[in-house]
């Protein structure tokens, strides 16, 4: 069923709650040492998806394979992969270093090995100073770092993270990169799920895009963006504006969509090198005069917005 | 191993919240003394029969005289012991005082007796009068008060003699002898068949199942909800713990808590209080079907509930219908009837009607059976309620 170099596969999952079917033929895989990232909508089914890869939930049909056939729903299966929950589970009045032990503890983790490897988790999420802190007084971000370290403690082979870069600040969220691409570096496995669409495209080895419970798209963001989002952006921005350039443009190239606001012109289409002479051209042959010119290259932020602005048509 | 992590856990926990001790033991001590003397017989005077067949004595007309001089004792004298018997068949008088025959001549060789009867069937009332009593004639053995009665009992033989001299006189007798003067033989009767709950038995046993109640329903449903809203649940369920001893750790450390206030409650009652324990391993098997059911009724609310609030009030309205209809506050022997029955359908009045047998009746496993089946039943249902409600959450989660 599964792949050589296959760790997870997800095939045909199917969740409803009561009249709302929220999973609805979901498939998918993860390769070992990859880092897949998961896009999709609030309400997509992401959280349903992870909580049925982590046995909280059970689907209502559908498969999922893990390499080496462990089971889902079994001890081995629990030992192989690590959670990182949506929101914060930790025990406020605990301290960090307690906490963490504590889920060693669960995880059968146990004397000299525990404390290092709670040492050795706590520097790795930039927390050493706050060894000795409670949880409650914790800010935001330092809370979301120790609950994602909270799940590598036992070195998961496939580490699922729902939202983990959530309300915390720039710095915060670099760190908690460092430990995504190091997970990846010591040949574990990431799924993880953000509404931060560039820090998917920056992370991911593979994106997957869900929406209503299906993945929609799937591929590395490079082939997502070149498949679904290839027109650059120009955008001008005129002293004086005057309709004829569009009109005048669109006779010259060949392009696939033109935005006017006000005195601010977008204008979609493929790359090309001669692009930008013509545009000077027309300009000048109209005379008008550019106050301002800003191209911005597709990314996956453009496919995201693509397929949800495709609305009910997928 | 894992069982004993979860286990550490709580523990760990509960040492930071020494305010909730406090409230788990302290509180209960305090309302079981407080109650107990607030319910314990406001009755100023306990009647006391007397039957003097020394009559000519004039040392027993003596003691006759400054008994019923006792303001706490109400005093009837009686010509023969069957009828005095009556009497406290009827309710009429507590116990009575039985001065044989030949009592002063006995007293001059110090052999005198004194019958010292009481009734049994309320043990506040008879230890209120067994100490008054008791300790009264215990001060004619007391030296002074024996001179005391010695030159009264003098004077009135005859009147012309000094007291100074008589003193002298008094004191070189008594101190040539060396037994008591007195002796008091106490028996007990019983009218009832059986002794009726003592204030302090009462609100032992009544406190100790409130708080059973308290601890389990109350506090036990909000640290699983705890658990539950502030996500750690998710932790555990993920970790390889499993499910079964993620609860059982759970259960076992509030049964736990509450084993130790049992034994707190009634180590206390039984040695300051006097309240019997009659057969410890029932009484240990009865309280711990107890809390095995409370604490399932915990977990069962804490699944039902969806906020802390909620729980709360889920809590108080079970605990509030239990007690007092279960007869923790009052005795189920001053309710009617009908509440009796009531009480018998209820775990708490099961417990509170078991408990009497074991510790006042001193029955057998057999008599207490109904009301234990009665428990256990609550037992079952919340357990069978808790897992299918799990299972359909897994479906929901
Ligand atoms: N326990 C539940 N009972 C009923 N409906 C639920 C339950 N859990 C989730 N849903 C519904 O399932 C849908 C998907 O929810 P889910 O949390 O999986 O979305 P998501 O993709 O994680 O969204 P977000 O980006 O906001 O985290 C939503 O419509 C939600 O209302
Ligand atoms: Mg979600």
């Amino acid at each position: 069923m599964i792949n050589m170099n296959e760790l997870l596969s997800v095939q045909n999952l199917v969740k409803s709650f009561s009249e709302n079917k929220v999973l609805n033929c979901l498939s998918f895989k993860v390769d070992k040492g990859e880092i897949l990232g998961v896009l999709g909508p609030n309400g997509a089914g992401k959280s349903t998806m992870f909580n049925i890869l982590s046995s909280l939930t059970s689907a209502d049909s559908g498969n999922v394979d893990f390499s080496g056939g462990i089971i889902p729903g079994t001890k081995e299966y629990k030992k192989s992969i690590g959670i990182v929950p949506q929101d914060i589970s930790l025990y406020n009045n605990m301290t960090v270093e307690e906490n963490l032990k504590f889920i060693g503890k669960l995880y059968g983790i146990r004397g000299k090995k525990l404390s290092l490897k709670v040492d050795e988790i706590i520097d790795e999420v930039n927390l050493g100073v706050k060894k000795k802190d409670y949880i409650k007084n914790l800010s935001g971000g330092m809370k979301r770092r120790v609950n994602i370290a909270a799940s590598l403690l036992h070195e998961p082979k496939l580490v699922i993270m729902d939202e983990p870069t959530v309300g915390v600040d720039p710095q915060s969220r670099v760190d908690i990169w460092k430990i995504i691409r190091n997970l990846k570096e010591k040949g574990q496995s990431v799924i993880f799920t953000s509404h931060y669409v560039d820090e998917v495209e920056r992370l991911s080895d593979r994106v997957i895009i869900i929406k209503k419970g299906i993945v929609v798209a799937e591929g590395t963001a490079k082939q997502l963006v070149s498949k679904y989002c290839k027109n650059y952006v120009y955008i001008l921005q005129f002293y004086s504006f005057d309709d004829n350039f569009c009109k005048e443009l669109t006779r010259k190239i060949n392009i696939v969509d033109i935005d006017v606001e006000g005195d601010k012109v977008k204008i979609y289409m493929d790359y090309s090198s001669n692009i930008l002479e013509y545009i000077v051209q027309t300009a000048a042959s109209l005379n008008l005069a550019i106050k301002n010119i800003d191209i911005k290259k597709p990314n996956l932020e453009d496919v995201f917005f693509y397929f949800n602005m495709k609305g009910d048509k997928v | 191993m894992t069982f004993f992590t979860l286990l550490g856990k709580e523990f760990a926990n509960l040492r930071k919240n020494i305010g909730v001790i406090l409230i788990l033991f302290l509180v209960p001590l305090f309302i079981i003394f407080i109650m107990g003397y607030a319910f314990a017989d406001d009755e100023t005077q306990y009647s006391l029969g007397i039957i003097n067949n020394d009559k000519d004595s004039i040392l027993a007309q003596e003691i006759v005289k400054n008994l019923d001089d006792v303001k706490a004792l109400e005093v009837y004298g009686f010509d023969t012991t069957k009828g005095a018997e009556l009497a406290v068949e009827e309710g009429k008088i507590l116990g009575y005082i039985d001065i044989p025959q030949n009592f002063e001549k006995n007293e001059e060789y110090g052999q005198a007796q004194i019958n010292f009867v009481v009734d049994n069937t309320y043990p506040i009332k008879t230890s209120a009068l067994k100490s008054i009593v008791e300790g009264y004639l215990e001060k004619y053995n007391e030296k002074t008060t024996a001179v005391h009665t010695a030159v009264n009992v003098g004077m009135k033989v005859n009147s012309d003699c000094k007291p100074d001299k008589l003193v002298t006189l008094a004191t070189d007798y008594l101190s040539s002898r060396d037994n008591d003067v007195i002796e008091v033989v106490t028996k007990y009767t019983q009218t009832n068949q059986y002794q009726v709950m003592s204030s302090f038995n009462q609100t032992t046993c009544g406190m100790t199942a409130m708080f059973i109640l308290f601890l389990c329903i109350l506090w036990g449903s909000g640290n699983f909800l705890e658990e539950r809203l502030e996500g750690t649940m998710t932790r555990l369920l993920v970790s390889p713990a499993g499910f079964g001893t993620i609860f059982t750790a759970k259960l076992f450390y509030i049964g736990f808590l509450a084993f130790m206030q049992f034994v707190t409650f009634f180590s206390i009652g039984h040695f300051f209080l006097n309240v019997p324990i009659g057969n410890s391993g029932l009484l240990i098997l009865l309280n711990l079907i107890f809390i095995a059911a409370a604490a399932a009724i915990g977990l069962l609310i804490s699944l039902i509930a969806k906020t802390r609030i909620m729980s709360i009030g889920l809590s108080f309205f079970i605990i509030m219908i239990f007690s007092p209809l279960g007869g923790l506050w009052f005795p189920l022997s001053t309710v009617p009837e009908i509440l009796v029955n009531i009480a018998r359908v209820l775990p708490s009045g099961a417990y509170m009607l078991a408990i009497e047998k074991i510790i006042i009746k001193q029955q057998s496993f057999f008599d207490i059976l109904p009301n234990i089946i009665v428990i256990i039943i609550y037992f079952i249902v919340a357990w069978l309620a808790s897992a299918v409600i799990g299972i359909k959450r897994k479906r929901t989660v």
